[in-house]
């Protein structure tokens, strides 16, 4: 048996004996969770965890500097099979550099039947600092051209991710987009102090607000919102998912 | 089927699976990417086998046709399910170049399998690959035994003869 063999049986062994990472996609999980109440009254206190952009300062030491805003990445530079265009970035403290990435898809389908995607476009978390193909993880959803990835929620969406997080799940990035409008993000949970965060603008000319928010888990019940600049929230918001609401 | 079933296979059929890719490919590195997503997606998708899919070998080449089939349309190979499970795929060496290659002269037999007539490649793949009774495929078609062995005759004169042909 040659090294190539070897070496991916130690890998599938290795991996056969561990939790698989839960990559959940947008297209998914929100419009699946049940309706809920308004977000209730005010916010009370301001917990600026992050809020994106070139201005956050928690950027790991060495790591890989995220693209500006508005950089084009040619499809030779992505793995989308489509070229990107870069809407967000920033780092978090565990999981590292980050960018909000927007490419085109003509639909796939993988016939496994693990993952489906849309004709439209797709809206992929970018974590630069972690060992995948092509300078780090990639994970989103896809959608119908007005969706933005983000089929059943297309204004505001939501996706959560638990990448590069040692032990897994100590922080967990919840990204997305809201609407031109959005003055700010915030999530609450039951007993938790609210987590809020002012989203940065895409690329000139491009619709949306970006953001992406670390969370330590656990955070029973906690749902993520926008709320417009009289501080009044602009949807019935959205449900996070386990392992944050575990 | 358990994660040891999933590693019994690839010790069985890993290389015999990657030959056929790098033949379809002309790519060691695209074959390697490729038998690595198919093993590692046939992990992720372990609990949806059942024997009506067909024997497990019939599965595992399935997903590979799949993983084949999207690596023509994109011009990538996809690593979803290696993301997924957090699989590195190792780095080839010369000799694992090398021996990808002389694999590939191995699985002539595979893809000439695939020119056959679907009836015959059927019989055939159940019967010799998958190790099926005779009876067994004849009540999973719904033909008589002696249909099936005709199906198998004919599939093996004509790989016979494609084989032949080539050498």
């Amino acid at each position: 048996m040659t090294d190539f063999f070897t070496a991916l049986g130690l890998e599938l062994h290795a991996a056969a004996r561990r939790s698989p990472r839960r990559m959940v996609t947008l297209g998914q999980a929100p419009g699946t969770l049940a309706a809920a109440a308004l977000l209730a009254a005010a916010v009370a206190v301001v917990v600026a965890v992050s809020g994106g952009g070139d201005r956050d300062s928690a950027r790991v030491t060495g790591a890989p500097t995220p693209d500006p805003v508005g950089t084009h990445i040619r499809k030779e530079q992505t793995l989308y099979g489509a070229g990107a265009l870069v809407v967000a970035n920033g780092a978090a403290p565990m999981t590292g550099p980050w960018q909000i990435e927007v490419s085109r898809t003509n639909g796939e389908r993988d016939t496994s039947a693990t993952w489906m995607w849309h004709r439209g476009y797709c809206l992929w978390l970018h974590v630069l600092d972690s060992p995948g193909p092509q300078g780090g993880i990639r994970l989103g959803g896809c959608g119908t051209p007005r969706s933005l990835g983000f089929r059943k929620t297309p204004g505001f969406s939501r996706d959560q991710s638990m990448m590069n997080s040692e032990p897994p799940g100590t922080e967990i990035l919840v990204w997305g987009r809201v609407p031109d409008r959005a003055a700010k993000v915030v999530i609450t949970a039951p007993g938790r102090k609210p987590i809020e965060v002012v989203p940065t603008d895409g690329p000139k000319h491009f619709p949306g607000r970006f953001y992406a928010i670390p969370v330590k888990p656990p955070r029973p019940g906690a749902r993520i919102n926008w709320l417009d600049a009289s501080g009044k929230p602009g949807s019935r918001g959205i449900a996070l998912m386990p392992p944050i609401t575990r | 089927m358990t994660p040891a079933e999933i590693e019994e296979l690839y010790r069985d059929h890993a290389r015999r699976l990657a030959g056929y890719l790098m033949r379809a490919t002309s790519d060691p590195e695209v074959a390697a990417d490729l038998t690595a997503e198919t093993f590692a997606a046939a992990l992720v998708a372990r609990d949806r086998y059942s024997a009506e899919l067909g024997a497990p070998t019939t599965w595992l080449y399935g997903i590979a046709a799949h993983k084949l089939s999207d690596w023509r349309r994109r011009g990538y190979a996809e690593d979803r399910a290696r993301r997924r499970l957090g699989i590195e795929r190792p780095a080839l060496s010369a000799e694992d170049v090398v021996e990808l290659s002389r694999l590939a002269e191995e699985v002539t037999v595979v893809e000439l399998l695939e020119e056959l007539p679907p009836d015959q490649r059927k019989a055939v793949r159940s019967r010799l690959l998958d190790d099926l009774a005779y009876g067994d495929i004849a009540v999973a078609e719904g033909v008589s035994e002696a249909a099936i062995r005709q199906r198998v005759s004919r599939g093996l004169a004509s790989l016979r003869h494609r084989i032949g042909g080539e050498r």
